[in-house]
């Protein structure tokens, strides 16, 4: 057991290794996010909401803002392989659950990093406050746990298959949009201190992560392996 | 084309001639429905009944090619997204119809509009990864694996979103029987109807198959 | 510079004790309606060299991929037989190859060190750095280990393929065109580096145009026609 989780983190440590050195996917998705946050406070900014609106306005843009900026640079951990054919070694060298832990680590520190950015600096400029800032802190990790498990088994799909860019978006998005639905619930629930609506959504997104962890273990053998 | 095969197709157009003429001219409007919208339910139910159903029927048949390896399960599933497509598409525009009629607006967001329309991304999306992968057992694999990834999400949608959206829905509004304001010579109408269009899928169904057979046994011959 | 043979090589790995065979037969690749190769056969045990030859965009590169295990045959049967007569697993192979191929690159991003840093842990193994520029020594890539493989001259990436294809003590290693990118001094290093692994029963499988490579083997498969 230790053993595989040395060799998933030796994975990840690659990736991050590689990809701090290049930058490529956390430009994507840091200059996205910003991009888009910035047109966002520019237009709406924090007086033109009325008061009873913003709780939940501000989580639904909160959230497309950190779900386009996932779909815009999470494929990278697979398909870079396959572009700089680095995979067929790794295929050999490595288990395929070990890939697919490692490759979700990565994922998932790319989100922690992204919402460790945009989320301050989206509560400021718009002026979001939240009640319940510990539970608002829960849901934006389990959302980008939920994101991150997702955005991963996709990803190893569309490595495989011919035209890629628009293909990783358009499959993400139908298993993305329930988990996005209960995120933005639950956001809005903590920013109104809504305990009730608040348990209920947390455990739904963490029943949806669990079950898309469970199945993308079992499944990821049969797609990266012929 | 088999004798048996001939009769069960002419028997069709029959039946569903007759569920149009019932649906249009035989039965009255029903009572609570605004104008004649309560005739679109006749075709509404159906088509989003046999959305889902090739929906389950896809799913199935991936998990199955992923047990066994035939290739007649990736032919299913193929071919039931396929048809899930075209019948979720028309599931989608006879609701919304329904829902401007009597609500005043095309699209509610209301739970079923909802599933519905998470179904046809779903549809859409898998078709387009079938067409992005030029291998086919690397695509039947891919395939099925998305499939099953969707039926992990589908539960979230069907038992749980609704509890939380009001639902403009007919069952919901009024007492929970799904097929209230409407008496028994609509069931029965709306009965035939199911009946008449779950044998033209199983039809469309059976030449999807066939059409696959044929491009199985032309790469057979090559190699 | 001088470049050293791999004897005295750590066997990290708990050796395959005898070697590994590999015999494939009627082994046939289709893409859709595009027909690779049709029924290819043959064998070979340790100690030797199976020369696998044809023409370009005959199939040997995707021939050895089917023999690694990364690809699915569309027809036939590819058996790894150990020296106790069992048979490996499809799963196990892994473990027991190294490939040295054109369409398999290492991490550019990283350097030699960190490249080889990176297979040992991944596939679970007890070395040390001093290893690694053992190792790299061997292949005379040792200045250069802090340098990442983007600014390496095609010569020294094959050098660090060959590295990494060895790291391991694999039983068997599969070569497609390894001498190409390799410097005269490469190439006759490179060819001793084979008759010692030869030497020390491990089974290679070498797909080539290259006439000088050619001569390495005993067996053959063509793929011409």
């Amino acid at each position: 057991m230790s053993r595989w989780l040395a060799e998933a983190l030796a994975v990840a440590a690659k990736d991050l290794r590689a990809e701090f050195r290049t930058r490529v996917a956390l430009n994507s998705l840091v200059l996205f996010a910003l991009t888009t946050l910035a047109a966002v406070s520019y237009t709406i900014g924090p007086y033109r909401l009325s008061t009873e609106d913003r709780p939940f306005l501000l989580s639904v843009l909160l959230w497309i803002v950190i779900f386009f900026a996932a779909l815009a640079g999470l494929d990278r951990s697979f398909v870079k392989e396959e572009e700089s054919h680095t995979a067929p070694l790794l295929r050999l060298a490595a288990a395929p659950t070990v890939v697919w832990a490692g490759k979700l680590l990565y994922n998932l520190v790319l989100i922690m990093v992204l919402m460790a950015m945009l989320v301050p600096l989206f509560c400021v400029l718009m002026g979001f406050e939240i009640a319940m800032p510990w539970r608002f802190a829960a849901v934006l990790a389990a959302g980008g746990f939920g994101l991150a498990v997702t955005t991963t088994i996709i990803a190893a799909i569309i490595a495989q298959a011919m035209t890629r860019g628009a293909l990783f978006s358009v499959l993400s998005l139908p298993l993305l949009l329930p988990l996005l639905i209960f995120l933005i619930q639950g956001t809005t629930a903590a920013a109104t201190s809504d305990l009730d609506t608040y348990r209920e959504s947390l455990r739904a997104i963490l029943s949806m992560a669990g079950a898309m962890t469970i199945f993308s273990a079992f499944l990821f053998p049969v797609v990266w392996r012929d | 084309m088999n004798r048996v095969g001939m009769t069960l197709k002419w028997f069709l157009f029959v039946w569903m001639a007759g569920v149009i003429w019932a649906a249009f001219l035989w039965i009255p409007s029903a009572q609570g429905f605004k104008g004649e919208s309560s005739r679109i339910v006749f075709f509404h139910v159906p088509t989003a009944w046999v959305a889902t159903l090739a929906f389950l029927v896809s799913c199935i048949a991936s998990g199955l090619y992923l047990w066994r390896r035939e290739p007649k399960y990736d032919f299913a599933a193929a071919v039931s997204a396929g048809l899930g497509l075209l019948y979720a598409v028309l599931a989608t525009v006879t609701g919304a119809v329904f829902a401007k009629i009597m609500w005043g607006a095309y699209w509610n967001w209301d739970p079923r509009q909802t599933s519905i329309t998470i179904l046809l991304l779903i549809y859409a999306a898998y078709l387009a990864l079938r067409s992005a992968v030029d291998d086919p057992e690397k695509r039947a694999t891919l395939a099925a694996v998305y499939s099953i990834l969707a039926f992990v999400t589908v539960p979230f949608l069907m038992f749980i979103v609704p509890r939380i959206y009001f639902s403009l829905h007919p069952d919901v509004m009024t007492n929970a029987d799904p097929d209230n304001n409407l008496d028994s010579a609509h069931l029965r109408v709306l009965l035939a109807s199911l009946a008449g269009f779950t044998g033209l899928s199983v039809w469309l169904y059976s030449i999807g198959i066939r059409i696959e057979e044929i491009r199985y046994r032309r790469r057979q011959e090559v190699l | 510079m001088e470049l050293s043979t791999l004897d005295g090589l750590h066997a990290i790995v708990p050796q395959m004790s005898g070697g590994i065979s590999i015999s494939f037969s009627d082994v046939a690749k289709r893409y859709d309606m595009r027909v690779v190769f049709r029924s290819i056969s043959g064998e070979v045990d340790p100690g030797e060299v199976l020369v696998i030859t044809g023409p370009n965009g005959s199939g040997k590169s995707t021939l050895l991929s089917i023999l690694c295990g990364l690809l699915r045959p569309t027809r036939g049967e590819v058996l790894y037989r150990s020296a106790d007569g069992g048979n490996l697993t499809r799963d196990a192979w892994g473990r027991h190859l190294g490939v040295v191929a054109p369409s398999m690159a290492v991490y550019e991003e990283l350097t030699a060190m960190e490249n080889l840093r990176f297979y040992a842990r991944v596939r679970g193994l007890a070395l040390d750095d001093g290893d690694h520029r053992d190792l790299l020594d061997r292949v005379g890539l040792d200045p250069e280990r802090k340098t990442p493989v983007r600014g390496y001259s095609t010569g020294m990436a094959q050098r660090l393929k060959i590295a990494q294809a060895l790291l391991h003590d694999p039983a068997v290693l599969f070569l497609d065109e390894p001498s190409s990118n390799l410097d005269p001094t490469g190439q006759d290093w490179l060819e001793e580096c084979v008759r010692s692994l030869l030497e020390e029963e491990r089974t290679i499988v070498l797909a080539t145009n290259d006439r000088r490579e050619m001569t390495w083997g005993s067996r053959n498969v063509s793929l011409a026609g």
